[in-house]
């Protein structure tokens, strides 16, 4: 079966630069930090859209969960009572959570929390 | 050769801890981004990671089930098809393309859970880490000659173990919780 073991030469070649992408890209995919495309808080509430770039992908898009914690349904406000546990956790990560500090303004972080305490779910 | 065993045997171990160690060096280092990858057709990037770590364990299940054919411990098919070494060898490198982007979203966007109380995230960092350490050893062996005959199926038996352990600390997980089939 000839042309299977061509097709087994070309998927070790293919899964040699898929190491090799994997690698590089390790180190040299840094995303882009997005503070700035939030605008200055002048453009209203930046809460759901810094939500739907920054937090959805491990908390979902409605806030029910995935990689991260569920935090729609009022479970956020269940687990942090107090809001400054909250945007502690926000700012300075924990876990596999980043820390935001730095990325996100205080502000922001602010806007942030509020949309998921209030808003989300 | 004989003498070549135990140079060979210990420079795939060290290789494969070398590997193991340097992911989780840059787990631990490496400030999480919390980034979205792509998702192709899936809705989340998190839905895309739990197919593709399902799609990784159904080509480590029939490589196993060949391996069995390959070496003769079972005898189904009676007769063994003249594919089966290609498409054995094919499916572990399937296996292995499929789980990097996986491990990709891991690494860079999640890091290396440090916490020992977040149990489930705890011991699959350290499972992801060590299964591309232990598949290093796998891919030296398989290239190697003159090893001892446990060699080979003590490292892919270890290889399949730990992605077993990893898919269970994350898409079985996700599939329980997020709700199956979920896309």
């Amino acid at each position: 079966m000839p042309v299977l073991k061509r097709v087994v030469r070309v998927a070790e070649l293919f899964a040699l630069v898929c190491v090799v992408a994997f690698v590089v890209l390790l180190f040299a995919h840094e995303p882009t930090r997005p503070a700035a495309s939030f605008g200055p808080y002048g453009g209203g509430d930046p809460g759901p859209a810094i939500y739907r770039q920054l937090c959805a992908s491990c908390h979902g898009a409605r806030g029910e969960g995935g990689v991260g914690p569920r935090l729609g349904g009022g479970a956020v406000v269940h687990n942090y009572p107090k809001v400054a546990d909250q945007v502690r956790v926000v700012t300075e990560g924990r876990g596999s959570m980043p820390a935001w500090r730095g990325t996100l303004t205080p502000a922001q972080i602010r806007a942030v929390v509020n949309f998921e305490r209030t808003r989300l779910g | 050769m004989p003498a070549r065993r135990p140079a060979v045997l210990a420079g795939a171990v060290l290789a494969g801890a070398a590997v193991s160690l340097g992911l989780g060096v840059y787990g631990r280092l490496h400030d999480p981004t919390g980034g979205r990858l792509f998702s192709l057709f899936f809705t989340r990037t998190i839905s895309l990671k739990t197919w593709f770590a399902t799609v990784a364990l159904a080509f480590a299940c029939f490589q196993v089930l060949s391996a069995l054919r390959l070496y003769g411990k079972v005898h189904v098919p009676r007769r063994m098809p003249r594919w089966l070494g290609d498409a054995h060898k094919l499916s572990g490198i399937l296996a292995f393309v499929v789980s990097l982007p996986v491990a990709y979203h891991c690494l860079w966007a999640l890091g290396f859970e440090r916490h020992a109380d977040q149990t489930r995230r705890f011991v699959h960092s350290l499972l992801g880490c060590f299964f591309y350490g232990a598949f290093t050893v796998k891919v030296v062996f398989v290239r190697a000659r003159g090893l001892p005959r446990w060699a080979l199926p003590v490292a892919g038996g270890t290889v399949f173990a730990t992605l077993v352990a990893i898919w269970y600390t994350s898409a079985f997980w996700f599939f329980r919780t997020q709700g199956f089939p979920s896309f």
